[in-house]
């Protein structure tokens, strides 16, 4: 098996390609996914009504599988079968489980974080900047980590399931076809990228974090 | 927002007066619960404290005054001035100290003058004088959660006091701590505030609190909370906190809580539970609680 692996990295390095490919789609999708789960998680903490509209729907849609937004990525005029249709099914996959857990993690803030602030002197924006931004880090964080993984996944299914783009890693899982020993390969190779930069970046930043705060 | 004064030694006599008149709040509609018509003023540089059972509507009283909660009627001035909101004007300590996890105890401590935009020269002496004035020098650097709870609830007043506030707003401050920092914690606050001279206003459960600290204590009804009582305490300060006079005191005041407590458990339930008054062994009564 591992004799395969290294033959897939032989052959004019298409596993390295792919590789490069794979994350550098990620990125994207990942830091979309964040910019707009952060901004729904806020919206819906901040506005009573927005939650209680929209609340349930992001939850559905939350569990609604990655794959299922293939179909829709392919009629949508402005996606189609492109980079943009991977990027936008991996957001869809993903950010409604930031939006929602940042959500939960705003609500559990004691609420003498705000009241100090207020008789501190903080207002208006200084108060979100200063106060109500940094007590709720350590929900954020663990919001993106958990939206890291989301996206990772999404990805990964988007790439199977769609033809005529640049090879992902999700395409050489496809192409190897009735080769077991580089289907189960590419599996590995999944596993380790999302394990590691969980280990690596998003474990690190939240332990930090959580010392800092004294929550470990 | 008030510009944050220099000089703070003499500032407690000019300013720091607070009016409450009439305050009114109630919960959930109902005229039974919450404050009815409360007024109450303190003089610049006066300690005053309010007692009563649970449920009498003291920690409403304060936050109407702090500007956190307003009230149905009422007007809260300061200096003669309405208050509008929470501010750096009147500091508060919570029972819950309230700071900021992700901060330094310093920097906790100099938050409030950085709102007020004050460069950080100046920010930095004046954060020292703080920390110095509640003995905690040297903890600059220490993260909250490497602090015990008394230390704290120390940064949590060196906070208040930092901006040089006209009144001093303490709710409960030291009802979570045990009862050796507690007696720790009066002697400080009594030396600080002779230092200082601040307005206080301080809500307390306990009556031996009361009686160890103010210069006038206020008792509160409960359901709807009222004035029941003012009392003065005539004692010098620094007080001695074993003198028969606090005893004594502390007895005569108790005894209006009890009889209040006791008046409500009898309109809430059909049976109470009055503990046997212990035997008065020296003639000094030892009152449940030691008297704390």
């Amino acid at each position: 098996m591992a004799s395969l692996v290294r033959l897939a990295r032989g052959r004019g390095h298409p596993l390295a390609a792919a590789l490069w490919v794979s994350t550098a789609r990620l990125l994207v999708g990942y830091l979309l996914t964040c910019a707009i789960g952060v901004l729904l998680g806020l919206a819906l903490w901040r506005w009573d009504d927005l939650d209680r509209l929209f609340g349930p729907v992001f939850l559905g849609l939350q569990a609604l599988p990655s794959v299922c937004w293939v179909p829709l990525a392919m009629l949508l005029p402005l996606l189609g079968a492109s980079e943009r249709g991977i990027i936008f099914v991996t957001v869809m996959g993903s950010t409604w489980a930031v939006a929602m857990a940042l959500r939960d993690g705003l609500r559990a803030l004691p609420t003498i974080y705000r009241r100090s602030g207020l008789m501190l002197g903080a207002r208006g924006w200084k108060l979100y900047s200063h106060v109500l931004l940094p007590s709720s880090l350590p929900a954020l964080v663990a919001s993106l980590r958990l939206g890291f993984s989301f996206a990772w996944r999404s990805l990964m299914g988007a790439e199977i399931l769609f033809k005529a783009v640049l090879p992902g890693l999700g395409f050489l899982l496809k192409s190897g076809q009735s080769d077991a020993a580089q289907i189960v390969g590419i599996m590995i190779v999944m596993v380790v990228v999302g394990m590691l930069a969980d280990r690596w970046l998003f474990a690190r930043v939240q332990a930090r974090v959580q010392a800092r705060f004294g929550l470990s | 927002m008030m510009p944050i004064r220099t000089s703070p030694a003499k500032a407690a006599t000019e300013r720091g007066r607070l009016g409450l008149t009439n305050i009114t709040r109630f919960f959930n509609g109902s005229t039974n619960h919450g404050i009815q018509d409360i007024s109450l003023t303190c003089d610049p540089g006066e300690f005053v404290v309010v007692v009563g059972p649970s449920g009498c509507g003291k920690s409403t009283l304060l936050n109407i005054a702090a500007g956190m909660i307003r009230p149905t009627t009422g007007t809260v001035t300061l200096d003669g001035k309405p208050i509008a909101g929470p501010g750096p004007d009147r500091t508060m300590v919570f029972q819950d100290p309230g700071l900021f996890p992700w901060l330094t105890a310093a920097q906790n401590v100099e938050f409030g003058l950085k709102m007020a935009g004050m460069p950080k020269s100046e920010r930095l002496d004046r954060v020292n004088a703080a920390l110095n004035l509640v003995h905690l020098t040297g903890n600059d650097d220490k993260l909250i959660h490497e602090l015990s709870g008394g230390m704290r609830q120390r940064v949590a007043i060196a906070r208040a006091m930092v901006l040089d506030p006209a009144v001093l707003l303490m709710d409960e401050p030291f009802a979570a701590l045990d009862a050796q920092s507690r007696t720790l914690m009066h002697a400080q606050l009594q030396e600080l505030w002779g230092q200082t001279r601040k307005t206080i206003l301080f809500v307390t459960h306990s009556v031996g609190e009361a009686v160890r600290l103010a210069d006038r204590i206020i008792v509160l009804h409960a359901h709807p909370g009222r004035i029941r009582r003012e009392i003065r305490v005539g004692l010098s300060h620094p007080r001695n906190f074993d003198s028969s006079d606090i005893t004594q005191l502390v007895r005569l005041v108790r005894r209006e809580i009890e009889d209040e407590v006791n008046r409500v458990n009898r309109a809430m339930a059909e049976t109470y539970w009055h503990p046997a008054p212990p035997p008065d062994l020296d003639g000094d009564s030892h009152t449940l609680g030691g008297g704390i």
